[in-house]
C-alpha cells in the first residue's frame, strides 16, 4: 500500500490521473468478488475515456511525461527509500490507509516531483535546444527549481548555454 | 472517440495465489466479466515496482489494475 501510494504520487507528477491505478484484494475462492472489481473498475476507465481524455492534455504530451516518469522512477532508488519509511511505520504501529497517504506524501511528494520535473527537462532538451522561458512553461518545476538544475548540469558537462539556449551534450 | 465504441486496454497485475486464481475459477464457474482486461501474472502482489505501472501506461494502458 505504500508501493500504491508512491505510484499515485509518480502518476500525478506525470500528469496522469492516479484515479487510472487501482490495487484490491480478492483470494482465490472469491471469483465473484473479482468479476465484480474488474466489472466496477472497467467502467470506470471507460467513463474517463482514453489516456489523456479525463486529464484534458494531448495524449503525446502525457507519453512523453511518462518516459520522464519512467527514467525517474528507475532513479528514484524506490526500495531502499521504502525501507526507511517501513521503519517509522512498525515504530509507531499505525498502519492506517490515510496514515500512509500522508506518510508517503511529506516524505516522497518533494523527490518525486523534482526527479520527474528533471527527467522530463532532459527528455525535452532530447528534441532540441529550448530556453529556461520555454521549459518553465512545460515542466512543473518553478524557474528557479529548473535553473538549478540545468546548473548542476551544466557544471558536470552534460548541458551547455549558449545565448540564453540550453543544449544536450552529444553522448558518446 | 463516440463513448460507446471507445474499447479501454486495461492492464492488470494478477497475483498467482488470489487474483489469478480467482479470475480462473471465474472462468471456470462462468461468471461474466468485461473482455479489457489483460492479465500479466505475478508471484505476488509485493513484486509491483513503480516502473511497471509507469510502462504500462507509457505502452497505451488506459487503466492499471493490480490484484492481490
Amino acid at each position: 500500500m505504500i508501493t500504491e501510494e508512491l505510484i499515485r504520487e509518480i502518476l500525478k507528477s506525470s500528469g496522469v490521473d492516479p484515479e487510472r491505478f487501482s490495487l484490491e484484494w480478492a483470494s482465490a475462492a472469491e471469483a465473484p468478488r473479482f468479476t465484480e472489481l474488474i466489472t466496477t473498475f472497467t467502467k470506470k476507465i471507460k467513463e474517463m475515456g482514453p489516456l489523456g481524455q479525463a486529464e484534458g492534455t494531448d495524449r503525446d504530451e502525457l507519453l512523453l511525461k511518462l518516459r520522464a516518469a519512467s527514467s525517474a522512477s528507475a532513479a528514484l532508488k524506490v526500495k531502499p527509500r521504502l525501507r526507511a519509511l517501513t521503519k517509522g511505520f512498525s515504530a509507531e504501529g499505525d498502519y492506517s490507509a490515510d496514515v500512509i497517504k500522508q506518510k508517503v506524501e511529506e516524505k516522497l511528494a518533494g523527490i518525486v516531483k523534482s526527479e520527474v520535473g528533471s527527467q522530463e527537462i532532459l527528455v525535452r532538451l532530447e528534441q532540441g535546444p529550448l530556453s529556461l522561458d520555454d521549459l518553465a512553461g512545460k515542466v512543473n518545476l518553478t524557474a528557479e527549481e529548473i535553473d538549478g538544475f540545468l546548473n548542476k548540469l551544466g557544471k558536470k558537462g552534460h548541458v551547455s548555454e549558449s545565448e540564453g539556449r540550453w543544449t544536450l551534450a552529444p553522448t558518446d | 472517440m463516440n463513448q460507446d465504441s471507445f474499447k479501454p486496454k486495461i492492464l492488470g497485475f494478477l497475483c498467482n495465489w488470489c487474483c489469478y486464481a480467482a479470475a480462473d475459477s471465474a472462468g471456470v464457474s462462468r461468471f461474466q466479466y468485461p473482455p479489457n482486461l489483460r492479465t500479466i501474472r505475478i508471484m505476488c502482489t509485493g513484486r509491483i515496482d513503480p516502473v511497471f505501472i509507469i510502462e504500462g501506461f507509457a505502452s497505451g494502458a488506459d487503466g492499471i489494475f493490480a490484484g492481490g
